[in-house]
């Protein structure tokens, strides 16, 4: 016989184990069916919970920003973020905020002022990687892709998805339209990255070269709140001075902010003290009630998980106490194999394949439970929670996929590693021993 | 000679403990048949495990042909009792989860030296020999004592040892079973010329042997056989088939290694009957989301138009044009709307 053929042996004798001892199989399997589905569901949800909870406290904006000198910052009830500003500085800062103990995320912004068919309009340019402050405002599962055409509109702009600007010779899309803030200079703006805001400052640029204006690649009269006077002088002066008023003459790089959300566990204090010694800049803190209110979230929602870790362990050890007795339970009958010529590592693999198969058939019959038990949340905790405003979205494919597998991996393996050292040790035994009683140690 | 003990000797527990087997020294030869008595306790069944390698000597030598089993390596041990030792135990020590054809063919698929066809062959072989033809797929439970013993027996056997252990072969079972039990194993010894040790408290089948030893307080010391003692088979209660031949029938039925793929049909068939009811448990979960999330769309669009309705109402309530104010007295007023607004609204200014 083949080693292929042992192999299948091993598994038909597992098999055929495990389909005559019914009982057995169906109270192991089903509370390994309980544990996986819980787990899944707990993951989905909580997964689904914490994004829409963490996108709610997005929405309250940061919880410091970091500016140049000068610069003015809104600070509203529900929104921490910059107003339009001519201060800006290098980009490089970002990584030296970065090192910094208790910073979770930095992200920058630059704010600037141009012109569409005459109207001024602020331009806030951001990295959809590294945001939390603008994109948590986007309606429910829609979240463009941006390329370097592509434009958000804040909730009071007048054009709508779909429509397009032609800011300095180029025409931008409107991808997707915010939801309402209620801050004005978050409302009335276009938000880009910062590529596409670098394509328009090469156009700009490309303008001036063609109008023998030379450039100057200094920041230049960036946005200021609007003011529809000054409004209309800049549209009777870019009336005559052509499409070169459309964007200010700037350089790519600066950014005018940075946007810092912290760790659970870090303290406001201390970052502010720390980006403090940093020369030039100016640090303004959002609603500490918010602040401390997401990272008590982040820190509950890590130790969720490590309590359910802790249960899952317990399962483990639970099945390893549930098979030390199946196997001693089959002692005599292990003796007997050996003494018919069984390999000890065929009697390991005959106990592990068998635990294998229980809980691998639990842990699928277990992904279906925990994806009801999904479904049900969904249809009665998520409808309640999206009626307070708090989004509930499933999980990305991908995560839902990872889930899926983790758990089939993990059912299979707190098998295996359960039934291990029953396993190990009855390979340890002499068969005499095991043949005569049911009961050796 | 087959096999020769030299200085075997048990000792359990630490410093004076117990001896259960004290300094055996017993032959075999090929084909031989030699049997043990003693009371219960006295060591035989010790001395027989460390014989056929399933326990290890405190001291001593087991050689099989020359060959001292216990300095081979453990695998080696497990292929050794594969291939060159049958084993019948005192207690009915077939595998409770397997059929009968299963339990005598798996040692020769355990040995890896053969097919799954040869040794299910062999298997319905032997099961025929012994007399079992009608029960090769009973499981254990549904067989008398008498039969499962006989299974043992072919299971022993399957792997053409060169030695046959038995234990109390004949122990729990009533007078008749236990008479066919003896007549089959000196049948089978007598086609097959394996050498057999056979342990036993039953005289009767201890006279039977070439040679009888006596086990008492661990020692082993060779015992007279009586004059006129041994029993000749009784001719009435031969067993099956001499020839060794499975019929047509048979092995249509069967079809050789097939049945090795019956093995955990149980396990697939209960599983695939898990996994249905559960799919089917799912789609009706999977039914009933579907309906409740319309009930809920449903709910939450009436619920926002109804919103929208009050917002549009209110916002036209504002936009509306005041088409008269009539006075109704000191710093009272009677408005009407032209639009959105029929009723009139008064108010004190």
């Amino acid at each position: 016989m083949t080693r292929r053929g042992t192999l299948f042996l091993l598994l038909r004798l597992a098999a055929q184990n495990v389909g005559r001892r019914r009982l057995r199989t169906l109270f192991l399997g089903l509370s390994v069916t309980m544990a996986v589905g819980v787990g899944f569901a707990a993951f989905a949800t909580g997964w689904s919970l914490r994004d829409g909870i963490a996108t709610s406290f997005s929405r309250m904006g940061a919880d410091l920003v970091v500016v140049p000198v000068g610069t003015l910052v809104n600070i509203t009830s529900t929104l921490l973020t910059v107003q339009p500003t001519d201060q800006e500085f290098d980009a490089s800062l970002g990584e030296k905020l970065w090192t910094i103990p208790g910073i979770a995320q930095v992200a920058p912004q630059r704010i600037v002022r141009a012109e569409v068919e005459g109207r001024p309009i602020n331009l806030i340019a951001f990295d959809p990687a590294a945001d939390f402050t603008v994109q948590p405002w986007l309606p429910e599962g829609r979240r463009p892709i941006l390329t370097t055409q592509s434009l958000i509109a804040g909730e009071r702009v007048e054009n709508k998805p779909g429509a397009v600007l032609d800011i300095c010779g180029r025409s931008m899309v409107i991808e997707a339209r915010l939801g309402k803030t209620g801050v004005g200079p978050f409302d009335d703006s276009y938000f880009l990255s910062f590529p596409a805001l670098d394509a328009l400052i090469a156009s700009r640029q490309k303008i001036s070269i063609a109008a023998g204006i030379p450039i100057s690649a200094k920041p230049v009269a960036p946005a200021q709140a609007v003011d529809p006077l000054a409004v209309l002088a800049t549209h009777h002066h870019a009336g005559s001075a052509g499409p070169i008023n459309c964007l200010p003459d700037l350089a790519p790089g600066p950014v005018s902010a940075f946007l810092l959300q912290l760790s659970p566990a870090a303290s406001a204090g201390s970052v502010k003290f720390a980006v403090g010694q940093i020369p030039g800049l100016k640090i303004v803190a959002g609603n500490p009630v918010f602040t401390a209110s997401r990272q008590a979230l982040g820190s509950l929602f890590w130790g969720i998980a490590v309590f359910a870790g802790l249960l899952l362990l317990a399962l483990l050890f639970l099945v390893t106490l549930l098979f030390s007795a199946i196997v001693q339970e089959r002692y005599r009958e292990i003796g007997l194999l050996r003494a018919m010529g069984a390999r000890p590592g065929q009697i390991m693999s005959i106990i592990l394949i068998e635990a294998g198969l229980i809980t691998s058939l639990g842990g699928l019959l277990g992904l279906g439970f925990g994806l009801s038990l999904v479904l049900a949340f969904a249809r009665s905790l998520g409808l309640y929670f999206a009626s307070l405003g708090v989004p509930f979205a499933w999980p990305p494919d991908w995560a839902m996929w990872l889930a899926a597998v983790a758990a089939m991996v993990f059912a299979t393996c707190i098998g295996i590693i359960g039934a291990f050292i029953p396993a190990w040790r009855a390979r340890q035994l002499e068969p005499y021993l095991m043949i005569q009683t049911e009961n050796a140690r | 000679m087959i096999l020769r003990t030299s200085g075997l000797r048990k000792h359990y527990g630490a410093g004076a403990g117990y001896e259960a087997v004290s300094e055996a020294e017993l032959t075999l030869k090929q084909g031989e048949f030699v049997s043990i008595v003693g009371r219960s306790g006295s060591g035989k069944s010790t001395l027989l495990a460390m014989i056929g390698a399933l326990t290890k000597p405190s001291e001593g030598q087991v050689l099989l042909e020359g060959e001292d089993i216990w300095s081979l390596p453990e695998k080696a041990l497990a292929d050794l009792r594969c291939r060159h030792m049958g084993f019948i135990f005192q207690f009915f020590s077939l595998l409770a989860s397997l059929r009968a054809v299963d339990n005598v063919a798996l040692p020769a698929l355990l040995g890896r030296s053969t097919t799954a066809q040869d040794a299910y062959l062999r298997a319905q072989n032997l099961l025929l020999r012994v007399g079992l033809e009608d029960r090769m797929f009973a499981y254990p439970g549904e067989m008398s004592g008498g039969e499962q013993r006989r299974v043992v027996i072919a299971r022993a056997l399957i792997n053409k040892p060169r030695l046959l252990l038995a234990d109390e072969p004949t122990s729990d079972l009533d007078e008749d079973t236990e008479n066919d039990i003896i007549v089959l194993l000196e049948e089978l010894r007598r086609e097959a010329a394996f050498g057999m040790i056979v342990v036993t408290h039953n005289l009767e089948l201890a006279k039977r042997a070439d040679r009888m030893f006596e086990m008492k307080d661990g020692v082993l010391t060779a015992a007279d056989l009586p004059e006129g003692a041994f029993h000749p088979v009784r001719p009435e209660r031969r067993f099956g088939h001499t020839k060794l031949t499975v019929p047509a029938n048979i092995v249509r039925s069967v079809d050789g290694a097939r049945a090795v793929y019956r093995l955990g049909e149980n396990f697939w068939a209960a599983a695939g009957r898990a996994l249905v009811f559960g799919g089917l448990i799912f789609a009706l979960v999977l039914f009933g989301n579907y309906g409740l999330a319309r009930y809920q769309r449903h709910q939450v669009l009436m619920r926002k138009e109804r919103l929208d309705a009050l917002a549009e109402l209110a916002t036209s309530t504002l936009k509306g044009e005041i088409a008269s104010v009539v006075s109704l007295g000191e710093r009272h007023y009677k408005q009407r709307s032209i639009s959105k607004t029929p009723a009139a609204t008064s108010r004190s200014m």
